[in-house]
């Protein structure tokens, strides 16, 4: 009896949340639906509630706007109405836009490597009602200079020199030392999603992280050999920060996997994992 | 351009319809694992929590202390193989430490009739549940150790939840109950003796001090099987136990993440991310590379 009533629950709970959608999965799965029928690495845009945005690559758009508006995976509170927000690795601006609904007087800069995505990210920030987020053509490392990038298309650009990094087009990209950009200032939330470089550019922070109030991090593993997950976790601890570890990601489209002769073959060798980080 | 919008649009059908035809297939003819547990949790649904009792889970007769961890247990063990483990050879020496009420030694015996098994329960109730389960199901020739893993043979204070989280009490955690002494053996003293092919270790937040305390002991494990529970936001254990398992010469995947939202202690109010779970557990596999 009771079984049959919490089901019965359920059921209806599951037809509701159909029924009465938040506007933010609506337009997600439209665009899961459109995905379907587009071509991988085709530019275009696409209605999204009340924005209008353009993208690379409509299948790796669409995760990326379940994490960030139906998830609200980089949600944050704050105690100012107008914190500094950094915002690296910034692909198509899809998490300057949610900074920017949450707080429309957000000070964010966004920073992005690859020079496609840089143009998308301007267009979409201008085109809606976030102009006031400044944007700047870099990818953050532990040197100002410049560097190569791989640039994938899509959001899986990242620096040549760094173990994992994917086929690409090799482009030479301005490099900025994010240690001087922290220093300028405190930062209420820096977001970093600088896939693969997150060990070398805190590390070299470190002297600097003071200034930094929280941190949302994609922390990757792309070296079987050298992990920098640990390394990387005992610097929070070190300079102050309490840490947790939320969603997970196994990259087992990633090649390679361990092997047949292992105890446990088809492990995925690659993931990913986002660490919230506070003081 | 528009035809290949029209081929894309069909594959897409096509490949829907696959899905959905397959779907449809498991859920009519669901495998024997699959149905076992739909059965269970719909009994589990209308048997009140921390009861005990008994259950026909596939081929086994189970007793159990508390139906609804019983459930997830055998989802993941039986119906995802969370613990599927590629043995050398017929025989494989495995120790099932925190074996709980025994079933992932029922699952490596249907795997390797021959395994030669130690399975290792704290929690006295539990640890009389999972001998007559490894004893009523044919699997009577594991060895069932009736203490605590932990790095100093002896007694020590555990306390049980009648579930599966009962902890060693120095730990915190556990239940809210008064803390029993129970049995403790040294886990190093029994990787030192013998080469073990699998090390299964869910011990509820002992595994950093005990594995630390295996250091020198664990070049005669060949794979681990590791739940690392990390519940002390002041005292993170994932990376030093990550490093030991380099430094022992591991190689290690992260195959689990699950945040545990509801656990106490919750986040303190205020903070940047309120809400948040603080505490999780990560479930690790590490195995000796291969040479190539």
């Amino acid at each position: 009896m009771i079984g049959a009533y919490r089901r019965a629950r359920r059921k209806l709970g599951a037809i509701r949340r159909r029924l009465f959608e938040p506007p933010e999965r609506a337009a997600w799965r439209r665009a899961w639906h459109q995905a379907e029928v587009t071509p991988r690495f085709a530019p275009g845009s696409i209605r999204m509630m009340d924005y209008n945005i353009r993208y690379s690559d409509l299948l790796s758009f669409c995760p990326q706007w379940e994490d960030i508006f139906v998830k609200r995976r980089l949600a944050f509170a704050s105690a100012s109405a107008a914190p500094r927000i950094l915002d690296c690795g910034a692909n198509v601006g899809l998490a300057s836009l949610f900074f920017h609904r949450l707080y429309p007087q957000a000070r964010i800069t966004a920073f992005e490597a690859d020079p496609a995505l840089l143009a998308i990210l301007s267009t979409n920030l201008s085109a809606n009602g976030a102009s006031a987020v400044e944007t700047r053509h870099a990818a953050l490392w532990t040197s100002t200079g410049t560097l190569t990038f791989q640039c994938e298309g899509s959001d899986s650009g990242m620096i040549s020199s760094l173990p994992g990094a994917i086929d690409g087009r090799a482009t030479t990209v301005p490099s900025l030392r994010l240690r001087d950009v922290i220093a300028e200032g405190p930062v209420d939330l820096l977001k970093l999603d600088v896939e693969g470089a997150e060990d070398a550019v805190l590390a070299d922070c470190e002297p600097v992280l003071h200034h930094v109030k929280a941190i949302v991090m994609d922390l990757h593993e792309f070296d079987p050999a050298v992990r920098q997950a640990p390394r990387v976790l005992d610097l929070l601890t070190r300079v102050g920060f309490s840490y947790a570890i939320d969603e997970f990601v196994p990259l087992t489209w990633r090649e390679p996997r361990s092997g047949a002769g292992t105890p446990f073959p088809g492990r995925a060798m690659q993931w990913a994992m986002t660490v919230r980080a506070w003081r | 351009m528009g035809d290949d919008r029209a081929r894309m649009a069909m594959t897409q059908v096509l490949r829907r319809m696959r899905r959905g035809a397959g779907a449809a297939k498991r859920w009519l003819v669901p495998s024997m694992e699959e149905a076992a547990w739909r059965r269970a949790c719909r009994i589990a649904e209308r048997t009140p929590r921390l009861t005990p009792g008994e259950i026909e889970l596939g081929p086994y007769a189970l007793r159990y202390s508390d139906l609804l961890t019983l459930c997830p247990q055998w989802h993941d063990i039986f119906v995802l193989g969370s613990l599927a483990f590629e043995a050398a050879g017929q025989a494989p020496r495995i120790l099932d430490c925190g074996a709980n009420v025994g079933l992932a030694s029922l699952f490596y015996k249907r795997r390797y009739p021959a395994a030669r098994i130690t399975a290792f329960e704290a929690d006295p109730a539990l640890a009389a549940l999972l001998a007559h389960n490894l004893r009523a199901n044919g699997a009577a020739d594991v060895e069932v150790v009736a203490a605590a893993v932990w790095t100093e043979a002896g007694e020590i204070a555990f306390r049980a939840d009648g579930a599966d989280s009962g902890a060693v009490a120095s730990l915190g955690g556990g239940g809210d109950g008064p803390a029993v002494r129970v049995p403790a053996v040294r886990l190093a003293d029994r990787l030192a003796s013998e080469r073990i092919d699998l090390l299964k270790l869910d011990i509820e937040g002992a595994e950093s001090a005990v594995l630390a305390d295996c250091e020198s002991a664990l070049g005669n494990v060949n794979a681990l099987l590791l739940e690392v529970h990390e519940f002390d936001e002041n005292r993170r254990r994932c990376p030093e136990l990550q490093q030991l398992l380099s430094r022992c010469g591991f190689t290690y995947s992260v195959t689990h993440v699950t945040p545990l939202p509801h656990r106490l202690p919750q986040r303190a109010p205020g903070g940047p991310f309120p809400r948040r779970a603080i505490s999780w557990v990560e479930a690790v596999s590490a195995w000796r590379p291969q040479r190539a």
